[in-house]
């Protein structure tokens, strides 16, 4: 056994020579290993082999149906006919060539430690084009680095966009399904039908974070706590710049991919936002009703389209699926990996508006850009909503909240999950299509206002909602709050009245109060009229109503973020995005 | 004098005399802001005297053109440039019957009109017409009522130029819009700003330096903290920095997915963008202009600010070891400095 391990060492190390040299030698003795190796063993072939269903299962030989079944820039690039492209720069050439077109973005948990060691997560996007195929927002791998750079022989997760059947495609290069460590490239799944998959189904697949199919970047917004940024006041990690006067770089920093190193805000609006957004009119394209061979979908004779899976589109609207990390703008000053003079006791941390209610749907705008309703009142907290870094300390020692294992803080501070942006782009697309009314969004946002998300009371209302319903389409260019209400025409809106109505709901219940607002004149105004009081009540209980009240109020506050911190991690499926068992995503409570 | 250039590019259209205004102008920002005590800000002249072999850096710092700190709509936002284009960027709309026709970008601080103003009418009519071709302006327009131009002092007719800039229609987006006017986009802003940062700290961390130099910056701004941090960070790194020359805030591309009847372009590339994006005046000035069917991230373009969000803009500083500077530019010795020759 020991003289066959030499030999297959001598195999490896010989592959991982020849591999990027002189390919057809490669295939050869990759083809040998094959013929040698005890067991049941793969060997990377010029065209894309294998798929994966889930991580503890084999890999298997996808089939002629499957493989014509992959049509994004990703597989044609490069899984068509060059899958034994193995290394990072194989791999890159492959998708572009010009690494002007290249970017990289980084993320971790610990950017905020400078010291050399351990590891960070590399996003690899692309621009331009290749091959006739379009890259930006099309493609984008995801590997780790350490203090050295990327290793030659890294592991590779990576996604490319189909646009013609409307789905992304994910792909894993690993050494599963290798008894010599050989990487391999598989098709790891689609993200076709995601959105309804079971915790259980996601177990050990692509899905089991990326929960409706697109790509995650939890910390979406300003100030992307955990990513190299620099806008705003955002966190640099200069120790990855070449460019920066830190003389204590880490290596990797001058290795040729750095070249590349770009920030948090352009993966958000350059890449991210644009690709949500595509994906979301895909999935709202998708639940309309189409005349038989028509991609368009149908309207009817009276103007109207009709919706297919209502309960599967608006199920975001009213349950928790997807969530953002959001947090103040300012630093904590009381980051584990941070030094005792980032603390400024007097500093101001503002708490984020989305903290409070669903910005994004209510007031629209902001850097996500929704429409929305319009109630710019929503983000009257940000005028206001704020606490020293001294209360913020006082806070996480009273509730008694550990990151890495010691007290402390994220870097900026009152990190929280807020409501997913791509999930309120979906319902936004809606809401500027017709399919909901603003009168309908401002009823369901009204009902739990000041949960925007993991509200068990909103969630529940779901069951009202049809899977069959007609609308009349806001017309292009229209937007959808100047559009006087008709409550003839507010079929969705009819339909849920009248099932909450055969429910015959307890008097005072969540359905009872959502009964109220479908069926009152003006469910926007009523939700303006809700916000108003909630901004009012929480400004007099911090500002003007003593200290004590302040502190009482502080603590209420900080009691709810740490319960929907403590809802995520305990959450079936979005558990699965902290990816450090619990220890340096959140300050949580001890033994929390 | 240091050769302060022309920050639009236009060679002061040929003005030596208009040349001269400005770069005393901007002589007096640079000698202003490089005695501030213990900052790190300096003189430009010092990064031509480095010693030890030592080369200057460059440090260009983005940001977004969207203003963050706006509550309002997008249609507020346009509307009300005054009040919240407040991100070193503003813009004027134009519609036409199918709804937005053109947005025009500015990052041209006045100064720059100033100096023509200064030496006369025809002078600030010819710089205004370099800007919009076929632009008649009036000397009521330009400097209010009742102000006679010819008669009024250079340092005057600069003055009324610019306080009347709110009023002025070929700036205040009636007939067009000619450089920043909302009252925190101003040079002696954006020299404060850097000089105020550029003192070392030894209290909080580079990105909240911002909250800690009171009026200088702006916290829940985009641009402020981001150049803040970025000069704390270089101070911190014992660097002594400066705004390079020309001075000013260039716009860098649009970001996003932008589509021409659904069909993919690069936006800031001239070759594909079908004139739909047209950058002049040294990145200073930028006009996009709503071809039918042009879309960003999927959606039809309806407003200016929709693409604020998407239009990057940066200032670039210039960066070297602070004891590779010339010993009258170092962090310490602002108060008695003879400053450069």
């Amino acid at each position: 056994m020991g003289a066959w391990r030499k030999f297959v060492g001598i195999l490896d190390q010989f592959r991982v020579r020849v591999t990027g040299i002189i390919r057809g030698r490669a295939i050869v003795v990759a083809g040998l290993f094959v013929l040698v190796a005890p067991g049941f063993a793969y060997a990377q072939s010029s065209t894309l082999q294998f798929k994966q269903t889930r991580n503890e299962s084999q890999p298997q030989l996808l089939t002629a149906a499957e493989i014509a079944d992959l049509g994004d820039p990703f597989f044609n690039l490069l899984l068509k006919d060059k899958a034994d492209k193995v290394t990072l720069t194989d791999v890159q050439n492959a998708i572009q060539p010009n690494a002007a077109n290249r970017h990289l973005f980084v993320v971790s948990e610990r950017i905020v430690q400078t010291v050399k060691a351990g590891s960070r997560r590399a996003v690899l996007t692309f621009d331009g084009t290749n091959g006739g195929e379009s890259l930006k927002g099309n493609v984008m791998l995801s590997l780790s680095f350490g203090p050295n750079g990327f290793p030659e022989d890294s592991e590779i997760e990576a996604w490319g966009w189909d646009d013609q059947r409307g789905r992304y495609n994910y792909y894993k290069l690993d050494s599963a399904g290798s008894s010599t460590d050989a990487m391999i490239w598989k098709f790891r799944g689609s993200s076709e039908k995601a959105d309804l998959q079971t915790p259980s189904e996601r177990a050990g697949t692509c899905l089991r974070c990326h929960v409706v199919g697109a790509p995650i970047m939890k910390e979406l917004f300003f100030p992307w706590n955990n990513w190299h940024a620099g806008v705003g006041g955002s966190f640099v990690a200069d120790y990855l710049d070449r460019n920066s006067p830190n003389p204590d770089k880490w290596p990797a920093a001058n290795t040729r991919p750095f070249q590349r190193l770009s920030t948090a805000d352009k993966l958000e609006t350059d890449f991210l936002i644009p690709t949500f957004k595509r994906f979301n009119s895909s999935r709202l394209n998708a639940a309309l009703k189409r005349d038989d061979g028509n991609a368009a979908p149908s309207i009817s004779s009276t103007g109207r389209m009709t919706v297919l899976e209502g309960s599967r589109l608006l199920r975001p609207l009213f349950q928790t699926t997807e969530i953002n990390l959001i947090s103040s703008r300012n630093t904590s000053g009381i980051h584990p990996f941070g030094s005792a003079a980032d603390f400024v006791p007097e500093l101001d941390m503002q708490i984020p508006s989305s903290f409070f209610l669903n910005t994004q749907l209510i007031a629209g705008g902001g850097t996500g850009g929704l429409g929305g309703l319009k109630l710019t009142d929503a983000n009257a907290f940000s005028t206001f909503a704020k606490l020293s870094q001294q209360e913020n300390k006082e806070l996480v020692e009273k509730f008694k909240l550990l990151l890495n294992g010691v007290r402390g803080d994220t870097h900026f501070g009152w990190f929280v999950p807020e409501a997913g942006f791509v999930e309120n782009d979906l319902i936004d697309q809606a809401l500027q299509l017709g399919v909901i009314t603003p009168h309908f969004l401002a009823a369901v946002l009204a009902v739990d206002l000041e949960a925007p998300v993991f509200s068990v009371k909103r969630a529940e209302l779901l069951k009202f909602v049809p899977d069959q319903f007609e609308f009349i389409p806001v017309g292009a260019g229209v937007d959808p709050v100047t559009v006087p209400r008709d409550t003839t025409k507010d079929f969705l809106t009819q339909a849920v009245v009248s099932r909450i109505n055969e429910a015959n709901p307890a008097p005072g219940s969540s359905a009872d109060e959502f009964r109220q607002l479908l069926t009152s004149a003006d469910a926007v105004a009523e939700l303006q009229k809700r916000i108003t009081n909630y901004v009012k009540r929480v400004q007099t209980a911090l500002e003007s109503a003593g200290a004590d009240k302040r502190k009482d109020e502080l603590e209420r506050l900080y009691s709810v973020l740490v319960e929907r911190r403590l809802l995520m991690e305990a959450h079936p499926v979005l558990q699965n995005l902290d990816e450090t068992d619990g220890q340096l995503l959140f300050p949580l409570p001890s033994g929390g | 004098m240091f050769p302060y250039s022309d920050p639009a590019g236009r060679n002061f259209l040929g003005n030596n005399e208009v040349a001269d205004i400005f770069q005393q102008q901007m002589q007096g920002f640079y000698d202003t802001f490089a005695r501030r005590v213990n900052s790190g800000f300096t003189w430009l002249e010092a990064f031509d005297q480095l010693s030890g072999g030592q080369t200057r850096q460059e440090v260009s710092v983005d940001w977004s053109s969207f203003p963050i700190t706006a509550q309002a709509t997008d249609a507020l936002i346009d509307r009300d440039r005054f009040e919240h284009q407040d991100e070193y960027v503003e813009w004027r709309t134009e519609t036409n019957g199918d709804g937005l026709a053109q947005v025009t970008f500015t990052t041209e601080f006045p100064e720059y009109f100033e100096a023509f103003a200064a030496l006369g009418f025809s002078d600030l009519v010819n710089a205004i017409q370099d800007v919009m071709p076929g632009a008649n302006p009036t000397a009521e327009e330009l400097f209010g009522q009742g102000f006679n131009p010819a008669s009024g002092p250079p340092l005057g007719r600069a003055r009324m130029f610019r306080a009347h800039l709110q009023e002025n229609p070929w700036n205040n987006g009636e007939k067009g819009i000619l450089c920043l006017t909302q009252r925190f986009n101003t040079l002696n802003a954006l020299f404060n700003l850097l000089a105020a940062c550029s003192v070392r700290r030894t209290q909080g961390t580079p990105e909240n330096t911002c909250s800690l130099v009171g009026a200088a910056c702006g916290p829940a701004r985009s641009s402020d903290p981001a150049l803040c941090a970025a000069v704390q960070r270089s101070v911190r790194g014992n660097l002594g920095l400066s705004l390079r020359d020309p001075g000013g805030v260039r716009i860098v591309k649009l970001d996003g997915v932008w589509r021409i009847n659904n069909s993919p372009i690069d936006i800031n590339d001239p070759a594909q963008n079908q004139g739909s994006w047209v950058v002049s005046r040294n990145a200073r000035r930028a006009v996009l202009t709503i071809a039918a069917g042009l879309t960003v991230d999927g959606n039809p373009v309806r407003t200016g600010a929709q693409i604020a969000r998407k239009l990057q803009v940066a200032a670039d500083v210039l960066a070297a070891p602070n004891a590779a500077l010339p010993e009258w530019a170092r962090v310490g010795v602002e108060s008695s400095s003879r400053g450069p020759e």
